[in-house]
Protein backbone atom coordinates (compact mmCIF):
# COMPACT_ATOMS: atom_id res chain seq x y z
CA UNK A 1 0.00 0.00 0.00
CA UNK A 2 1.43 3.40 -0.84
CA UNK A 3 1.77 5.99 2.05
CA UNK A 4 -0.18 8.55 2.14
CA UNK A 5 0.81 12.07 0.44
CA UNK A 6 2.01 14.46 2.93
CA UNK A 7 2.14 18.27 2.68
CA UNK A 8 5.72 19.00 2.77
CA UNK A 9 5.94 16.72 -0.25
CA UNK A 10 4.89 19.36 -2.82
CA UNK A 11 7.84 20.94 -3.80
CA UNK A 12 6.81 25.06 -3.37
CA UNK A 13 5.61 25.69 -6.66
CA UNK A 14 3.45 22.61 -6.64
CA UNK A 15 2.10 24.09 -3.00
CA UNK A 16 1.57 27.43 -4.99
CA UNK A 17 -0.39 26.00 -8.00
CA UNK A 18 -2.78 23.48 -6.02
CA UNK A 19 -3.53 26.52 -3.82
CA UNK A 20 -4.22 28.97 -7.01
CA UNK A 21 -5.98 26.27 -8.91
CA UNK A 22 -8.01 22.94 -8.09
CA UNK A 23 -6.91 23.34 -4.10
CA UNK A 24 -5.19 21.32 -1.37
CA UNK A 25 -7.00 18.73 -0.14
CA UNK A 26 -5.53 19.04 3.45
CA UNK A 27 -6.70 16.00 6.06
CA UNK A 28 -7.33 17.32 9.73
CA UNK A 29 -8.55 14.86 11.78
CA UNK A 30 -11.91 13.50 10.76
CA UNK A 31 -12.45 16.38 8.12
CA UNK A 32 -10.61 16.82 4.67
CA UNK A 33 -10.51 20.81 3.99
CA UNK A 34 -9.65 21.66 0.03
CA UNK A 35 -8.18 25.01 0.50
CA UNK A 36 -7.67 27.82 -2.20
CA UNK A 37 -5.74 30.87 -2.05
CA UNK A 38 -3.30 33.27 -3.64
CA UNK A 39 -2.05 34.96 -0.80
CA UNK A 40 1.37 33.84 -0.45
CA UNK A 41 0.82 34.43 3.78
CA UNK A 42 -1.65 31.00 3.03
CA UNK A 43 1.22 29.13 1.39
CA UNK A 44 3.89 29.83 3.58
CA UNK A 45 1.39 29.20 6.71
CA UNK A 46 0.52 25.86 5.16
CA UNK A 47 4.29 24.89 4.53
CA UNK A 48 5.67 25.73 8.00
CA UNK A 49 2.83 24.41 10.04
CA UNK A 50 0.58 21.51 7.90
CA UNK A 51 3.90 19.95 6.58
CA UNK A 52 3.50 16.67 7.73
CA UNK A 53 -0.38 16.28 7.55
CA UNK A 54 -2.06 14.54 4.96
CA UNK A 55 -2.80 15.17 1.74
CA UNK A 56 -6.42 13.35 0.02
CA UNK A 57 -6.17 12.60 -3.43
CA UNK A 58 -9.99 11.03 -3.16
CA UNK A 59 -11.39 14.35 -4.58
CA UNK A 60 -13.81 14.50 -1.47
CA UNK A 61 -13.64 17.35 0.85
CA UNK A 62 -16.16 18.25 3.30
CA UNK A 63 -15.37 22.19 3.37
CA UNK A 64 -14.23 24.02 0.19
CA UNK A 65 -12.55 27.14 1.64
CA UNK A 66 -11.13 29.80 -0.05
CA UNK A 67 -8.77 32.78 1.41
CA UNK A 68 -9.26 35.74 -1.28
CA UNK A 69 -8.48 39.16 -1.98
CA UNK A 70 -11.40 41.11 -1.50
CA UNK A 71 -12.95 42.40 -4.84
CA UNK A 72 -12.49 45.83 -6.04
CA UNK A 73 -10.76 49.77 -5.03
CA UNK A 74 -10.72 49.28 -1.33
CA UNK A 75 -8.59 46.02 -1.66
CA UNK A 76 -6.58 47.61 -3.91
CA UNK A 77 -6.05 50.62 -2.07
CA UNK A 78 -5.75 48.54 1.71
CA UNK A 79 -5.53 45.31 0.44
CA UNK A 80 -7.90 43.25 2.44
CA UNK A 81 -9.16 38.91 2.41
CA UNK A 82 -11.72 37.58 3.07
CA UNK A 83 -13.16 33.85 3.97
CA UNK A 84 -15.37 31.57 2.28
CA UNK A 85 -16.99 28.15 2.26
CA UNK A 86 -18.57 27.05 -1.09
CA UNK A 87 -18.01 30.88 -1.91
CA UNK A 88 -20.00 31.97 1.30
CA UNK A 89 -18.58 34.57 3.04
CA UNK A 90 -19.37 34.37 6.83
CA UNK A 91 -17.15 37.19 8.32
CA UNK A 92 -15.93 40.58 7.93
CA UNK A 93 -12.80 41.00 5.49
CA UNK A 94 -9.28 41.69 7.47
CA UNK A 95 -5.91 43.03 6.71
CA UNK A 96 -4.14 41.00 4.10
CA UNK A 97 -1.12 40.10 6.32
CA UNK A 98 -3.91 38.35 8.59
CA UNK A 99 -4.75 35.60 5.76
CA UNK A 100 -3.41 32.95 7.29
CA UNK A 101 -4.83 33.12 10.81
CA UNK A 102 -8.23 34.04 9.12
CA UNK A 103 -7.88 30.56 7.58
CA UNK A 104 -7.49 28.72 10.79
CA UNK A 105 -10.15 30.53 11.76
CA UNK A 106 -12.33 30.20 9.32
CA UNK A 107 -11.59 26.10 9.57
CA UNK A 108 -12.48 26.27 13.40
CA UNK A 109 -15.97 28.10 12.08
CA UNK A 110 -16.47 25.48 9.67
CA UNK A 111 -16.29 22.73 11.87
CA UNK A 112 -18.41 24.59 14.75
CA UNK A 113 -20.93 25.27 12.90
CA UNK A 114 -21.26 21.69 10.63
CA UNK A 115 -19.67 19.30 12.21
CA UNK A 116 -23.06 17.73 14.31
CA UNK A 117 -21.88 14.34 14.38
CA UNK A 118 -19.86 15.23 17.24
CA UNK A 119 -20.94 17.43 20.11
CA UNK A 120 -18.43 20.38 19.69
CA UNK A 121 -17.09 22.25 22.86
CA UNK A 122 -14.93 25.06 22.95
CA UNK A 123 -11.78 23.72 24.95
CA UNK A 124 -8.51 22.24 24.25
CA UNK A 125 -7.85 17.96 24.86
CA UNK A 126 -4.69 16.62 25.00
CA UNK A 127 -3.72 12.83 25.88
CA UNK A 128 -1.57 10.77 27.64
CA UNK A 129 -1.30 6.76 28.08
CA UNK A 130 -4.71 6.98 26.10
CA UNK A 131 -6.43 9.07 28.77
CA UNK A 132 -7.98 12.61 27.71
CA UNK A 133 -7.50 15.95 29.28
CA UNK A 134 -10.34 18.43 28.54
CA UNK A 135 -9.24 22.29 29.61
CA UNK A 136 -12.44 24.24 28.41
CA UNK A 137 -11.56 27.92 29.57
CA UNK A 138 -12.08 31.63 28.43
CA UNK A 139 -9.96 33.70 26.61
CA UNK A 140 -6.98 34.91 28.72
CA UNK A 141 -7.19 31.52 31.35
CA UNK A 142 -3.85 30.11 29.61
CA UNK A 143 -5.44 26.85 28.05
CA UNK A 144 -3.62 27.29 24.31
CA UNK A 145 -0.24 28.10 26.62
CA UNK A 146 -0.45 25.35 28.77
CA UNK A 147 -1.91 23.20 26.12
CA UNK A 148 1.50 24.11 24.06
CA UNK A 149 3.87 23.49 26.71
CA UNK A 150 2.37 19.99 27.10
CA UNK A 151 2.25 18.71 23.64
CA UNK A 152 5.81 19.74 24.02
CA UNK A 153 6.49 17.76 27.16
CA UNK A 154 4.76 14.28 26.03
CA UNK A 155 1.42 14.66 25.84
CA UNK A 156 -0.40 14.36 22.52
CA UNK A 157 -2.50 17.26 21.54
CA UNK A 158 -6.22 16.48 20.09
CA UNK A 159 -6.89 19.81 19.68
CA UNK A 160 -6.19 23.25 20.94
CA UNK A 161 -9.65 25.25 20.24
CA UNK A 162 -12.48 22.63 19.28
CA UNK A 163 -13.04 19.05 21.48
CA UNK A 164 -14.78 16.76 19.29
CA UNK A 165 -16.87 14.30 20.78
CA UNK A 166 -18.07 11.30 19.14
CA UNK A 167 -22.03 10.77 19.78
CA UNK A 168 -21.69 7.11 19.13
CA UNK A 169 -18.97 6.14 21.71
CA UNK A 170 -17.98 9.34 23.47
CA UNK A 171 -14.81 9.64 22.96
CA UNK A 172 -12.78 12.51 21.81
CA UNK A 173 -11.31 12.86 18.32
CA UNK A 174 -8.30 14.49 17.09
CA UNK A 175 -7.81 17.21 15.41
CA UNK A 176 -4.04 18.11 15.54
CA UNK A 177 -4.19 21.59 14.37
CA UNK A 178 -1.79 24.69 14.93
CA UNK A 179 -2.17 25.75 18.73
CA UNK A 180 -2.83 29.37 18.29
CA UNK A 181 -0.96 31.93 20.87
CA UNK A 182 -1.38 36.18 21.63
CA UNK A 183 0.54 37.84 22.83
CA UNK A 184 2.98 37.19 25.90
CA UNK A 185 1.91 33.58 25.53
CA UNK A 186 4.29 33.78 22.30
CA UNK A 187 7.47 34.44 24.43
CA UNK A 188 6.69 31.91 27.59
CA UNK A 189 6.25 29.13 25.30
CA UNK A 190 9.49 30.45 23.15
CA UNK A 191 11.20 30.15 26.56
CA UNK A 192 9.58 26.96 27.52
CA UNK A 193 10.04 25.14 24.73
CA UNK A 194 12.72 26.42 22.46
CA UNK A 195 12.43 23.11 19.95
CA UNK A 196 8.44 24.83 18.99
CA UNK A 197 8.03 25.71 15.24
CA UNK A 198 6.07 28.58 14.45
CA UNK A 199 4.24 29.98 11.79
CA UNK A 200 4.43 34.05 10.91
CA UNK A 201 3.81 35.96 13.88
CA UNK A 202 0.68 38.61 12.88
CA UNK A 203 0.44 41.79 15.00
CA UNK A 204 -2.91 44.01 16.07
CA UNK A 205 -5.72 41.51 14.87
CA UNK A 206 -8.62 41.78 16.92
CA UNK A 207 -7.13 39.10 19.17
CA UNK A 208 -3.84 41.01 19.51
CA UNK A 209 -0.21 39.83 18.21
CA UNK A 210 -1.11 35.95 17.25
CA UNK A 211 1.33 33.13 16.17
CA UNK A 212 0.37 29.43 15.35
CA UNK A 213 2.50 26.76 16.57
CA UNK A 214 3.31 23.50 14.43
CA UNK A 215 1.65 20.46 16.10
CA UNK A 216 4.63 17.54 16.94
CA UNK A 217 4.54 14.84 14.11
CA UNK A 218 3.91 12.30 17.26
CA UNK A 219 0.11 13.82 17.52
CA UNK A 220 -0.13 14.01 13.56
CA UNK A 221 0.86 10.32 13.09
CA UNK A 222 -1.61 9.16 15.84
CA UNK A 223 -4.46 11.34 14.67
CA UNK A 224 -6.82 8.50 13.60
CA UNK A 225 -6.53 7.29 17.47
CA UNK A 226 -9.81 8.45 19.53
CA UNK A 227 -8.90 8.96 23.68
CA UNK A 228 -10.95 8.16 26.70
CA UNK A 229 -11.87 11.39 28.50
CA UNK A 230 -11.02 10.98 31.72
CA UNK A 231 -10.37 14.84 33.35
CA UNK A 232 -12.19 17.91 32.95
CA UNK A 233 -9.41 20.82 34.53
CA UNK A 234 -10.63 24.72 34.15
CA UNK A 235 -7.31 26.14 34.02
CA UNK A 236 -6.71 29.86 35.22
CA UNK A 237 -3.43 31.59 34.52
CA UNK A 238 -2.55 33.96 37.37
CA UNK A 239 0.59 35.95 37.75
CA UNK A 240 2.80 34.97 41.28
CA UNK A 241 0.07 32.06 42.46
CA UNK A 242 1.04 28.92 43.84
CA UNK A 243 -0.51 26.00 41.82
CA UNK A 244 -4.25 25.22 43.75
CA UNK A 245 -6.69 22.95 42.88
CA UNK A 246 -10.27 23.54 43.47
CA UNK A 247 -13.17 20.72 43.71
CA UNK A 248 -15.99 21.23 40.74
CA UNK A 249 -18.96 19.71 41.45
CA UNK A 250 -19.72 17.47 38.48
CA UNK A 251 -23.17 19.01 37.36
CA UNK A 252 -21.53 22.37 37.21
CA UNK A 253 -18.58 20.94 35.39
CA UNK A 254 -21.46 19.81 32.93
CA UNK A 255 -23.21 23.31 32.44
CA UNK A 256 -20.22 24.99 31.92
CA UNK A 257 -18.97 22.41 29.38
CA UNK A 258 -22.41 23.15 27.75
CA UNK A 259 -22.16 26.90 28.11
CA UNK A 260 -18.97 25.93 25.96
CA UNK A 261 -20.47 23.60 23.65
CA UNK A 262 -21.30 25.55 20.19
CA UNK A 263 -23.85 22.71 19.52
CA UNK A 264 -25.28 21.32 22.54
CA UNK A 265 -28.36 22.88 22.28
CA UNK A 266 -29.41 21.50 18.29
CA UNK A 267 -28.43 18.02 19.20
CA UNK A 268 -31.17 17.87 22.35
CA UNK A 269 -31.74 14.66 24.67
CA UNK A 270 -28.24 13.64 22.34
CA UNK A 271 -26.29 16.10 23.74
CA UNK A 272 -27.40 15.82 26.99
CA UNK A 273 -26.66 12.13 27.10
CA UNK A 274 -23.32 12.11 25.88
CA UNK A 275 -22.05 15.33 28.08
CA UNK A 276 -23.55 13.40 31.29
CA UNK A 277 -21.34 10.13 30.04
CA UNK A 278 -18.91 12.13 29.68
CA UNK A 279 -18.70 13.83 33.07
CA UNK A 280 -19.16 10.67 34.89
CA UNK A 281 -16.22 9.06 33.13
CA UNK A 282 -14.11 12.12 34.40
CA UNK A 283 -12.72 13.84 36.82
CA UNK A 284 -13.26 17.51 37.44
CA UNK A 285 -11.02 20.12 38.65
CA UNK A 286 -10.24 24.01 38.75
CA UNK A 287 -6.73 25.06 38.42
CA UNK A 288 -4.85 27.85 38.80
CA UNK A 289 -1.14 27.96 38.17
CA UNK A 290 1.66 30.62 37.16
CA UNK A 291 4.84 28.55 36.14
CA UNK A 292 4.36 25.66 33.09
CA UNK A 293 6.48 23.40 34.97
CA UNK A 294 4.11 23.21 37.95
CA UNK A 295 1.54 22.79 35.50
CA UNK A 296 2.96 19.68 33.61
CA UNK A 297 4.04 17.98 36.85
CA UNK A 298 0.28 18.07 37.72
CA UNK A 299 -0.84 17.22 34.70
CA UNK A 300 2.07 14.06 34.45
CA UNK A 301 0.53 13.17 38.07
CA UNK A 302 -2.78 12.77 36.95
CA UNK A 303 -1.70 10.38 34.69
CA UNK A 304 0.77 8.19 37.43
CA UNK A 305 -2.78 7.93 39.52
CA UNK A 306 -4.81 6.86 37.15
CA UNK A 307 -2.43 4.09 35.67
CA UNK A 308 -1.26 2.71 38.79
CA UNK B 1 -43.65 6.49 35.78
CA UNK B 2 -45.44 9.88 35.83
CA UNK B 3 -46.00 12.48 32.88
CA UNK B 4 -44.10 15.02 34.65
CA UNK B 5 -41.26 12.41 35.03
CA UNK B 6 -41.50 11.79 31.61
CA UNK B 7 -40.56 15.33 31.04
CA UNK B 8 -36.92 14.99 32.14
CA UNK B 9 -33.91 13.41 31.45
CA UNK B 10 -31.81 13.27 34.12
CA UNK B 11 -28.43 12.69 36.08
CA UNK B 12 -27.31 12.18 39.44
CA UNK B 13 -23.99 12.96 40.81
CA UNK B 14 -22.75 13.34 44.95
CA UNK B 15 -22.80 16.46 44.59
CA UNK B 16 -25.88 17.73 42.73
CA UNK B 17 -27.91 16.69 39.49
CA UNK B 18 -28.45 18.07 35.84
CA UNK B 19 -31.73 18.21 34.45
CA UNK B 20 -33.03 17.99 31.16
CA UNK B 21 -36.45 19.09 30.00
CA UNK B 22 -38.04 17.43 27.14
CA UNK B 23 -40.54 20.18 26.94
CA UNK B 24 -38.16 23.18 26.68
CA UNK B 25 -34.74 22.20 25.84
CA UNK B 26 -33.25 23.69 28.86
CA UNK B 27 -31.10 22.26 30.65
CA UNK B 28 -30.25 23.00 34.46
CA UNK B 29 -28.16 22.06 37.50
CA UNK B 30 -29.64 21.62 40.81
CA UNK B 31 -27.91 21.48 44.45
CA UNK B 32 -28.64 18.25 46.32
CA UNK B 33 -31.54 19.53 48.15
CA UNK B 34 -33.38 20.18 45.03
CA UNK B 35 -32.56 16.98 42.93
CA UNK B 36 -34.10 15.22 46.40
CA UNK B 37 -37.37 17.63 45.75
CA UNK B 38 -37.42 16.66 41.95
CA UNK B 39 -37.20 12.84 42.57
CA UNK B 40 -40.31 12.73 45.19
CA UNK B 41 -43.11 11.24 44.42
CA UNK B 42 -45.58 13.96 42.32
CA UNK B 43 -48.08 14.55 45.11
CA UNK B 44 -45.20 15.04 48.15
CA UNK B 45 -43.15 17.36 45.38
CA UNK B 46 -46.09 20.15 45.98
CA UNK B 47 -46.54 20.38 49.78
CA UNK B 48 -43.30 22.01 51.09
CA UNK B 49 -44.74 20.07 54.69
CA UNK B 50 -44.72 16.69 53.14
CA UNK B 51 -41.77 17.26 51.40
CA UNK B 52 -39.79 18.53 54.53
CA UNK B 53 -41.03 15.12 56.06
CA UNK B 54 -39.94 13.26 53.62
CA UNK B 55 -36.71 14.55 53.47
CA UNK B 56 -36.47 14.85 57.64
CA UNK B 57 -36.88 11.34 57.76
CA UNK B 58 -34.45 10.02 55.26
CA UNK B 59 -31.77 12.27 56.30
CA UNK B 60 -32.68 11.90 60.26
CA UNK B 61 -33.41 15.27 60.79
CA UNK B 62 -36.46 17.37 62.29
CA UNK B 63 -38.54 18.53 59.41
CA UNK B 64 -38.84 22.15 60.68
CA UNK B 65 -35.53 22.78 60.21
CA UNK B 66 -35.82 21.70 56.77
CA UNK B 67 -39.12 23.47 55.95
CA UNK B 68 -37.77 26.78 54.86
CA UNK B 69 -34.82 25.83 52.54
CA UNK B 70 -37.55 23.13 51.04
CA UNK B 71 -39.91 26.17 50.47
CA UNK B 72 -37.35 28.16 48.86
CA UNK B 73 -35.97 25.44 46.34
CA UNK B 74 -39.22 24.56 45.43
CA UNK B 75 -40.39 28.08 44.08
CA UNK B 76 -37.17 27.30 42.47
CA UNK B 77 -37.84 24.50 40.94
CA UNK B 78 -41.34 26.53 40.09
CA UNK B 79 -39.61 29.31 38.54
CA UNK B 80 -37.45 27.41 36.18
CA UNK B 81 -41.31 25.07 35.31
CA UNK B 82 -39.54 21.81 36.11
CA UNK B 83 -42.60 21.56 38.68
Amino acid sequence: MTPPQRLAQLTTTTLRQRLHGPGIPLVTGPFVFSIRSREPEVAEGLRRLYGAHVIDESGFADFNVEVRRTPGLRGRLKPQVEFLLDGYTPFNPLPRPQAFAMLEWGMNWCIASHAHQYLVIHAAVVEREGLAAILPAPPGSGKSTLTAALIHRGWRLLSDELALVDLETGSMVPLARPVNLKNNSIEVLKGFAPEAQWGEEVPDTQKGRVAHVRVPDASIAAVAISATPRWVVFPRWQAGSELTLDAHAKAQAFIQLADNAFNYSMLGERGFTVLADLIDRCDSVGFTYSRLDDAIAYFDGLVEDATR
Amino acid sequence: MSALAERWLHRNWPDGMVVFDRRTGDTHALDALSSELLLLPDATRYDPLQAAQMLGDRWGLAPETLQERVSEALTQLRRIELI
